[in-house]
């Protein structure tokens, strides 16, 4: 896909980054701290709109690769405005606690206490709180506060909230998606699964059947459109391989649907059947990768964006599986 | 946000700036991993020393410290680099991915092949670095 405007636009008024860098930090003086120092917050989440419980997710980077893990974080969300008319003041509002969420397919204790910044090796995730609502669009201002090793932090990052779901959300009619399952004639294997450049597609149990085959079924279905070679998310984990090991366990009673994103990368080509899913509507950029859950009736009950833990994964499947 | 009992004064004239700024900074960098050209550089240099220390260890049959030479210096540096790479040369970022992936598939599964694909991962880093216009670090020791 190309770039749509509004990213042009913002990279147009990076010029702008510097005084916001001279201006951001924390009230307290604390942003010579030497954990604040070299620490940055990254927004995580894809795709927020106003007046919904949204997940909200977030990761913390040291400039020495390493990454904030474990414990909770505390957020404070404040409206800023719109480009055409940004706030000149804004107000927080109520605390909001985030906790840690490994990516999927680590093997790690999450309950470990207090964030710590760990090498990636140890443990990659992001902090994230669920049914948060934004009361607006237009760009919003997050604080996050916490410790890191004992020291404390404050740091704080921006983003847009949209009027409504740009992609797929909960509560909507899953697309009826005729998605080319393994084998399809005239269908490049590396266009059902990036993983295929042997010819070979990998996990079956995941290239077997159409969303729309599965919905006219009756029958629940998890679908991870994602790009297990060209992920360029740094949280890019074995979403795919999490989701196959659910497959296994789960498929008796729910349907499991893999879509490779990428028809053909180089080209930037999108598969029709994952633009069905991700394409967000304003025509803004891609990004992956998502994992969404249907029920029996059609309708979309949760959706992941970019990282989820297993352990959410898991409850998601299983609330839909018990249904049937 | 709503319910925001208790509200508090975060900033002043700055945050109209502060809106856009950072709303730039979170969702640029979120896309693109951009960053100032030298960090880049040091941060890809690092990416390929991380890969060469790998292939190392992977030769001497230490695909533990291989795996975590590898996440822990190199996996997030080679995924900005694609990310910026994208954007003006798909090719080399899909040598780039391609290479990875082939890495990170055996550094679980510990195959016989593991330095070999490590040393292309090198030649495939250091041929995205060349399309940034940035100094190409030499190929490992």
């Amino acid at each position: 896909m190309k770039p749509g405007p509004w990213r042009r636009a913002l990279v147009a008024a990076g010029a702008l980054l510097l005084a916001a860098t001279a201006c951001s930090g924390s009230d307290d003086g604390a942003s010579d701290d030497a954990a604040a120092a070299t620490i940055s917050a990254e927004v995580a989440s894809f795709d927020l709109a106003a007046g919904r419980g949204e997940r909200f997710i977030l990761g913390f980077f040291a400039g020495d690769n390493r990454v904030l893990a474990y414990g909770n974080v505390t957020l404070r969300f404040a409206y800023a405005g719109t480009r055409e008319a940004p706030q000149q003041e804004a107000m927080a509002g109520a605390p909001v606690e985030a906790s840690y969420l490994p990516v999927a397919g680590q093997d790690i204790d999450p309950d470990k206490p207090s964030p710590r910044l760990v090498a990636p090796s140890e443990a990659r995730g992001v902090y994230g709180a669920t049914g948060v609502r934004f009361d607006r669009p237009g760009f919003w201002a997050v604080v996050a506060a916490g410790t890191a090793d004992g020291e404390p932090f404050e740091l704080d990052a921006a983003f847009e909230v949209k009027a409504a779901p740009q992609v797929v959300a909960a509560g909507e009619p899953a697309p009826r998606t005729e998605n080319p399952v393994a084998g399809a004639p005239g269908v490049d294997p590396v266009a059902i699964d990036s993983r295929a450049d042997d010819g070979e597609i990998p996990d079956p149990e995941l290239h077997s059947t159409t969303v729309a085959g599965a919905l006219a079924g009756g029958r629940p279905v998890v679908v991870v459109v994602s790009t297990p070679v060209f992920c360029v998310s740094r949280f890019c984990g074995p979403i795919t391989e999490s989701v196959q090991e659910l497959a296994q366990e789960f498929g008796d009673r729910v349907d499991f649907v893999h879509l490779e994103v990428w028809q053909d990368f180089e080209n930037q080509v999108v598969n029709p059947a994952a633009a069905e899913w991700i394409s967000p509507r304003d025509g803004g950029d891609l990004r992956e990768p998502w994992v969404f859950v249907a029920g029996a009736d059609g309708s979309v009950t949760e959706r992941f964006d970019n990282a989820v833990t297993d352990t959410d994964l898991r409850r998601a499947v299983e609330a839909v599986a018990a249904s049937v | 946000m709503t319910g925001g009992r208790g509200r508090a004064h975060v900033a002043g004239v700055c945050l109209g700036i502060l809106v856009v700024g950072l709303g730039v900074a979170a969702y640029s960098r979120w896309s693109d991993g951009d960053e100032s050209d030298a960090g880049s550089s040091s941060r890809w240099s690092a990416a390929v020393t991380g890969v060469c220390t790998a292939t190392e260890q992977a030769r001497a049959g230490d695909v533990a410290g291989a795996r975590r030479t590898f996440l822990d210096d190199s996996h997030d540096p080679l995924h900005l680099l694609a990310n910026e790479v994208s954007e003006d040369d798909r090719g080399a970022a899909a040598e780039l991915l391609e290479a990875k992936e082939r890495v990170e598939s055996e550094l679980e599964q510990g195959p016989a092949s593991l330095s070999r694909d490590l040393e292309a991962l090198v030649a495939a880093t250091r041929d995205a670095i060349r399309t940034t216009d940035g100094p190409v670090p030499g190929p490992c020791p």
